[in-house]
């Protein structure tokens, strides 16, 4: 079935994908900051343009993954509305790799209304109505500035980059948490089969907020270091912000391929809203389902992009889940701790670490990890391998014990 | 695109159920009298634990309520169900207390509610309810969260063949934001869904265009406040359609223009 489906129309390859995140703008700064083992975790100093006029401190204890410049990106003036630091930062990222004119171009090449456009993100325009209830008046009113459609609304950035690129076809943002922007990859590519769409659009947009990280914090999920996947004493997660587009064609009518979507896997967890299931079940009903689409059996796949963010629970959980299908026999690592949990933009920006080392043959290691927890049986890379092979698998979960797994291969 | 629609869930508090919203639609009830007067308050949903129930949201309660009945209705195992959930806001009710006490200078923000306010909240509280693993999405386009909802399920059923538990709600927000993004009462509606002609109780025949086009309207006025008023209610002409039994067209709005054009036919 595998090879049928490779050769055959039904192909999805990525021709083409972009990520900015807190190591820098776009694909050559995440090469170079993975082959360089250079991460970008600082301590928390976040203090937003939004809230400078209110001087309030915010202090949390832990370390984030900011993405520089955010404050001053510019959007076109004709949609000055949807101007908040989510829109910002996925007009940021549009900019990089020529992203903004591949749209474009496909938008020219396959008709606006015949390109999908399908978004994740957790916590949307977040941060501006955090400024809007700081600037309350003293009858609880929203100053008249703030925009709900624009901003704060899940659709926002997805109406906002259907706006700058003339995208024109079916549009959703999906929201399940630190799913979202893996899921849009399964979503798309089932659009393009049921002839819904010829081509489509992907990603995933999330930015840094007090919500999230006061909700983490108390939580107790946030680390007070830079965060330390799978080892003995991690102590938590790093949040970061980012976002990253990705576009998906049918393989006979790209003009390129970056890697063909060969699967994908969802899944529930159906344990508990915050805490993933002890053994990972939800998690290997994901992994299994992304094997099963892309017709491989475990061996076939050469490296496993984690999950890994970092808290007891998690860690411990996925290592199972990973063990129970793969043995210990492939290599795995998490990259978190290059720029943080990117919540709803997680599962783009790994998928792009996980489409990096395909393409340029490495496997990037587990930054700030100097040893794996020996109560995790995964094979956990510690340090990068130049490393070639032909599927990856990424794995995304999130709150609600929502799993997704993705499967790339090598696409020659 | 086929899909056909096995059992209905409705649940608001100004109309009830979906035999109550039945009546109403086929225009046998004209208005709320002692004889079909709706539950007060919040609806059962009996699936939810005792516990979760007392902290559950309002919007995780209605999905409840309507999954029950659709599912129900349809014969579907929900344990074996995969479902896609669609909502403009999901539980917007959580944002107003978060955002006035981190403005007042408090982070310390519970973790309930904290975990109560991600989109996805409501469906994977029904996952944990109904124990089921499949897969499971939750979407939103604003207006039109419930047409791109169809489409992600018509999708799905295309790719995966049923059954499917398709659910839309949309509860209104509190406090300061309540201005910002009127939303008139809390409506969820579920469709148990199979791809392909069954004992069911209409099919839908799914077309996209690139036309903007007018969406339909519902005759009665309660009805047509409320379809404007609230992005789930959208949903109300086609039940009307679906409820009458005839073989009728109903177009409703994309999120980023264009329409999508639902022919319903009886069974």
């Amino acid at each position: 079935m595998a090879d049928t489906e490779r050769s055959s129309s039904k192909a999805i390859v990525v021709s083409d994908f972009t990520v900015t995140t807190a190591v820098g703008r776009g694909r050559a700064a995440l090469r170079d900051a993975l082959a360089n083992r250079r991460g970008a975790l600082k301590p928390c100093e976040f203090a937003p343009r939004e809230l400078q006029p209110f001087g309030r401190q915010h202090r949390i204890e832990t370390f984030i993954g900011e993405v520089d410049g955010v404050d001053d990106v510019q959007l076109p003036a004709a949609l000055a509305d949807y101007d908040c630091r989510n829109n910002r930062l996925a007009w940021l990222a549009l900019q990089q790799d020529g992203m903004f004119d591949a749209a474009r171009q496909l938008c020219a090449r396959y008709g606006a209304q015949c390109v999908a456009l399908v978004l994740g993100t957790s916590t949307s325009g977040l941060m501006q109505v955090e400024w809007a209830y700081h600037a309350r008046n003293r009858d609880g009113l929203l100053p008249s500035a703030f925009r709900y459609r624009e901003t704060l609304n899940c659709f926002s950035a997805a109406a906002f980059v259907a706006a700058a690129t003339g995208i024109a076809g079916p549009a959703s943002m999906i929201s399940t948490a630190c799913s979202s922007s893996a899921k849009v990859f399964a979503a798309a590519a089932r659009l393009i089969r049921a002839n819904l769409a010829d081509a489509a659009l992907v990603g995933g947009v999330d930015s840094l907020c007090l919500t999230t990280l006061s909700g983490f914090g108390s939580l107790e999920l946030l680390s007070r270091e830079a965060c330390r996947p799978y080892a003995v004493d991690r102590s938590g997660i790093s949040i970061g912000e980012g976002a990253g587009f990705a576009i998906l064609e049918r393989a006979p009518q790209a003009r390129r391929a970056v890697a063909q979507l060969a699967g994908w896997g969802e899944s529930s967890d159906a344990f508990h809203m915050s805490t993933p299931h002890p053994d990972g079940l939800g998690a290997q009903l994901a992994i299994r389902a992304a094997l099963e689409r892309a017709g491989i059996g475990p061996r076939e796949v050469g490296y496993i992009n984690l999950h890994g963010t970092a808290t007891r629970t998690n860690d411990a959980a996925e290592a199972h889940a990973v063990h129970a299908v793969f043995g210990d026999a492939v290599p795995t690592s998490s990259t978190k701790a290059w720029f943080g949990h990117l919540l709803g933009a997680a599962g783009i920006a790994e998928a792009a670490v996980t489409l990096t080392a395909l393409t340029e043959e490495f496997a990037p290691g587990t930054l700030n990890t100097p040893a794996k927890d020996p109560a995790c049986p995964n094979h956990l890379l510690i340090e990068n391998e130049a490393l070639r092979f032909d599927v990856a698998l990424s794995n995304s979960f999130g709150f609600g014990g929502s799993n997704c797994t993705l499967a790339f291969r090598r696409f020659d | 695109m086929k899909l056909c629609v096995v059992g209905i869930g409705v649940w608001s508090p100004s109309i009830g159920s979906w035999p109550a919203l039945r009546a109403r639609l086929l225009g046998s009830v004209t208005a709320i009298s002692a004889a079909n007067v709706p539950p007060a308050g919040l609806p059962p949903a009996n699936w939810l634990p005792p516990a979760e129930r007392r902290r559950a949201t309002t919007g995780t309660r209605v999905v409840l309520s309507v999954a029950e009945e659709a599912l129900t209705q349809a014969g579907f195992d929900p344990v074996v169900t995969p479902s896609v959930f669609t909502s403009s806001a999901g539980s917007p009710e959580t944002t107003d207390p978060i955002c006035a006490q981190i403005a007042g200078g408090d982070t310390q923000i519970s973790p309930i509610r904290f975990h109560n306010s991600v989109h996805n909240a409501a469906a994977g509280y029904y996952s944990i309810a109904v124990g089921c693993r499949e897969s499971s999405t939750s979407i939103a386009a604003h207006d039109a969260s419930a047409a791109a909802g169809l489409l992600e399920a018509a999708a799905q059923l295309d790719d995966c063949g049923g059954p499917l538990l398709f659910v839309s709600f949309d509860v209104p927000y509190t406090g300061s934001l309540v201005a910002a993004r009127p939303i008139a009462e809390s409506w969820a509606i579920a469709l148990a869904l199979l791809p392909s002609p069954a004992a069911a109780l209409a099919t839908l025949e799914l077309t996209v265009s690139a036309l903007t086009a007018e969406e339909a309207h519902c005759a009665d006025p309660h009805l047509e406040f409320l379809r404007t008023g609230n992005p789930t209610a959208r949903l109300l002409p086609l039940l009307g359609v679906i409820a009458g039994g005839a073989s009728q067209r109903v177009t409703l709005a994309l999120p980023t223009g264009g329409s999508l054009a639902i022919d319903v036919k009886p069974c």
